[in-house]
């Protein structure tokens, strides 16, 4: 990855062997250079350029899993700063902070909170990913009871939540291991006291580790040395909660935002190994749960890999969950609603039919203005390979034709007595070739679906069929 | 003993930013003929938002709206949370000042001539009134009827000639009238451009073209909430400051994201478990879009809860703190 062609075929041993299934060397280092084949394939490459080439098509951050099963959350391989440069591949993910310390009914609250925001939103479910169980107790029994405590009753779909395993005392890490590491916790947290042991552990159970680290320098240095220890899957803690060392003072947002950038770009730009890991950030305490969740937007938003919050207000959760969906959508490739019939309220057999395309942002806006006027009718939603109407009827993606054929076959014709629709203002032309293809009565809406609730009042009645 | 680390130092990739946005100053004090209490300075910023290490910051201001009527579909949950809101335009005005609002936005949406058509007599009524009641710079907008909002703004811009207001929206098809009022009375402009780099900047050259100065353009590159398009104006917020640090001229004016749309969605206000509690929500979802939009560069947020600005400025003093500012209150 990154490396150009012409650079790689410098390496290689240009015998043009083709062992590699390639005719030329020269095609070879273009596939390589595009990933679309292995180092490997070339049984002639010297010791030197065989590391050399091998580390530099690594991606520049690694992925790192925690979790198992249907709540396995992947992190990093990121390879943008900007999600328009391509796209941003891994959603950050969102952990509700839990302490050994807190009563039964608070933990029980907090993982109710965790099972109730499970939501589906343009056939994605957006979700609370993990646990952050943490140690306040001090006393390793006590963690151990917690750790158990929040896994027998945190099971989602069958499987446990994954947690994040939160002291600096290997025996209480131990502890905690003990009980959850066959769902692949992640331990937190390695620092330069602790790392040989907090190393241990990951390799004995096979998790992976965060180390913590005021400035980048600090991270770079734990993160080289736990992974000398045999540890390579690895999350970078800003430490943005607690007070810095010679300062006393918490990090701002302001620069905690600018850590997590230069961490981003040493790791994509520098290829910068030791950094190229994705991160992670614990919400600071004594802040209202409004405060958190826009700061907790923004730290997503700005390359944190996880985002540990210290409130569990579902109003606060939700738009997070929502935001979050939108930045990681890829930029690509747009989000598409399933075509078919959708009821808006409680529509009978005389309720209002319309039609527009299945471009995610399109239904929301339409379903959403036609719900604000609370008219229950039915909203169709065709196929246009997820372009928005005036894209798609200029592409040719959204034609007459295939409108009377969805008509026909997507069974609105059992649902309705009447035989009207609406067509969204901008297809106005479409208006006489659909009357004809088809048995409807063609009304032409409004060009903004904003007006939709006064056309339907004003003329529905008048004009329906 | 145990080694601490940090005694190696990694050298950061700086971006060495050739542009910079330019200041646009809205509202005059007395000593400059108008009758605001300060200034509102937009822009001047050389590198992206809290990246101080890198170029100059400034703090994203904040602002809240007025409406000259109170619309039927003015979201409930404001009446309630904000009752000033039904007193009048003026009354409104005042209260978000004591809310904390930097700027007023007054949107003359009673214009509009399909529905309450309030004339332009009542309009600029409306505006003096306003701008006496309460000394924050101040911007105007029409309800989007091209000649309606021609006459309306006119009217409004040479009555409110010294305050150095900013009039808007004005759009790519409709710009003359009331670009050649602001020029002829001293005030500034916000462009709206549909989520698209290439018309925000096309927008900007007729406007300049036309006679506008650099310094009296704002760009609003239009606003999608949290689920309805926010991803769209997020990124295209971001190429337009990156196209503006690397040079283009034509990009380089300051951007205001205007907020009160997230309203609209009904995940912000409907009662539903796994959504929360819809009291606290609404501001939520307001406060959400504008956190992103200022991630992405915004320069001023036009929000419709008091409590949206509440909140964003304290995330906003966290953003900032300790910074070297240029542009600060």
């Amino acid at each position: 990855m990154g490396l150009a062609a012409l650079e790689i075929y410098k390496h290689l041993p240009k015998k043009n062997c083709m062992e590699c299934g390639v005719q030329t060397c020269l095609a070879f280092a273009m596939a390589l250079s595009q990933g679309k084949t292995q180092i490997e394939k070339c049984p002639y490459l010297t010791e030197s350029a065989r590391e050399y080439l091998g580390s530099a098509s690594a991606p520049p951050m690694k992925l790192v899993k925690i979790g198992k099963g249907v709540h396995e959350v992947l992190l990093g391989e990121e390879t943008v700063m900007f999600r328009h440069e391509k796209t941003f591949y891994h959603q950050g993910a969102i952990a509700l902070l839990i302490k050994d310390t807190m009563s039964k009914d608070e933990i029980d609250r907090i993982i109710s909170n965790a099972k109730l925001a499970r939501i589906e939103r343009v056939g994605v479910l957006m979700k609370v990913d993990m646990f952050g169980v943490m140690c306040s107790s001090g006393d390793v029994e006590k963690y151990a009871e917690c750790v158990r405590y929040v896994q027998d009753k945190g099971v989602i779909d069958g499987v446990p939540l994954p947690m994040v395993l939160m002291s600096e005392k290997p025996e209480v890490i131990d502890g905690g291991l003990k009980i959850t590491n066959e769902y692949r916790p992640l331990i937190h947290g390695a620092t330069f006291d602790n790392y040989k042991e907090m190393a241990g552990l990951a390799k004995k159970y096979k998790c992976p580790l965060v180390v913590r680290g005021e400035d980048i320098e600090k991270l770079s240095e734990l993160s080289e040395k736990v992974k000398r220890e045999g540890v390579d899957e690895i999350i970078l803690d800003i430490e943005y909660d607690s007070a810095i060392g010679n300062i006393g003072n918490r990090k701002s947002l302001g620069d905690a935002i600018s850590d997590l950038t230069k961490i981003r770009r040493l790791a994509l730009k520098k290829k910068h190994k030791a950094l190229g890991y994705p991160t992670m950030v614990i919400m600071q305490d004594g802040k209202c749960y409004e405060e958190e969740s826009l700061e907790a937007s923004s730290f997503l938003m700005k390359y944190s890999g996880i985002v540990v919050l210290r409130h569990a207000e579902l109003d606060a959760i939700f738009p997070i969950l929502v935001m979050r969906q939108n930045i990681f959508t890829d930029p690509q490739k747009p989000i598409q609603v399933k075509p078919g019939i959708y009821e808006i309220g409680r529509p009978n057999e005389d309720a209002p039919v319309l039609i527009t395309t299945n471009f995610s942002l399109t239904y929301f806006c339409v379903a959403s203005d036609i719900d604000n006027a609370k008219i229950p009718s039915y909203l169709l939603v065709i196929d246009t390979d997820g372009l928005s109407v005036l894209t798609a009827y200029a592409a040719g993606k959204w034609t007459a034709e295939q409108t009377a054929e969805f008509l026909q076959k997507c069974g609105i014709e059992n649902r309705v007595k009447h035989r009207s629709i609406i067509i969204p203002g901008l297809v106005a032309r479409m208006s006489g070739k659909l009357a004809e293809k088809s048995s409807w009565n063609v009304l032409v809406g409004p060009k903004e679906s904003a007006a939709l609730g006064a056309y339907i009042k004003n003329e529905w009645a008048k004009k329906k069929k | 003993m145990v080694n601490n680390g940090g005694n190696m130092v990694i050298s950061v990739p700086v971006e060495r930013w050739t542009g910079k946005v330019c200041e646009v100053v809205i509202g005059a004090t007395r000593e400059e003929g108008g009758s605001r209490g300060n200034k509102l300075i937009l822009g001047g910023e050389s590198t992206l938002p809290m990246l101080a290490f890198e170029g100059n910051v400034t703090v994203p201001k904040l602002g809240l709206e007025v409406l000259d009527i109170v619309p039927d579909f003015f979201p409930e949950r404001i009446k309630n949370d904000f009752p000033q809101c039904t007193k009048g335009a003026r009354e409104w005005a005042k209260a978000c000042k004591e809310a904390g609002a930097e700027m007023i936005c007054l949107k003359l949406v009673g214009t509009n001539p399909e529905e309450e058509n309030r004339s332009v007599e009542e309009s600029v009524e409306t505006v003096m009134d306003v701008l006496k009641g309460v000394d924050l710079p101040l911007f105007v907008y029409g309800c989007g009827a091209e000649e309606k909002d021609g006459k309306v703004l006119s009217a409004c811009a040479e009555a409110a000639k010294g305050e150095r207001i900013a009039l808007g929206l004005v759009e790519q098809d409709k710009y003359k009238t009331i670009a050649a009022a602001a020029i002829a009375n001293g005030h500034a402009i916000v462009g709206l451009s549909n989520i698209d780099v290439n018309l925000a900047k096309q927008l900007n050259i007729l406007l300049m073209d036309f006679g506008m100065k650099k310094e009296s353009i704002i760009m609003d590159p239009l606003t999608g909430g949290v689920g309805y398009g926010l991803e769209y104006t997020y990124s295209v917020m971001e190429r337009i400051r990156l196209a503006a640090l690397s040079g283009d001229v034509s990009l380089q004016m300051p951007m205001i994201s205007d907020v009160t749309v997230s309203w609209n969605a009904q995940e912000a206000v409907i009662e539903k478990a796994e959504f929360g509690d819809a009291k606290g929500r609404g501001v939520l979802w307001e406060a959400t879009t504008a956190i992103a939009t200022i991630n992405a560069g915004a320069d001023l947020v036009i929000a419709r809860h008091p409590s949206t600005i509440k909140y964003l400025r304290s995330v906003i003093s966290n953003m900032y703190a300790k910074m070297d500012l240029r542009g600060a209150k």
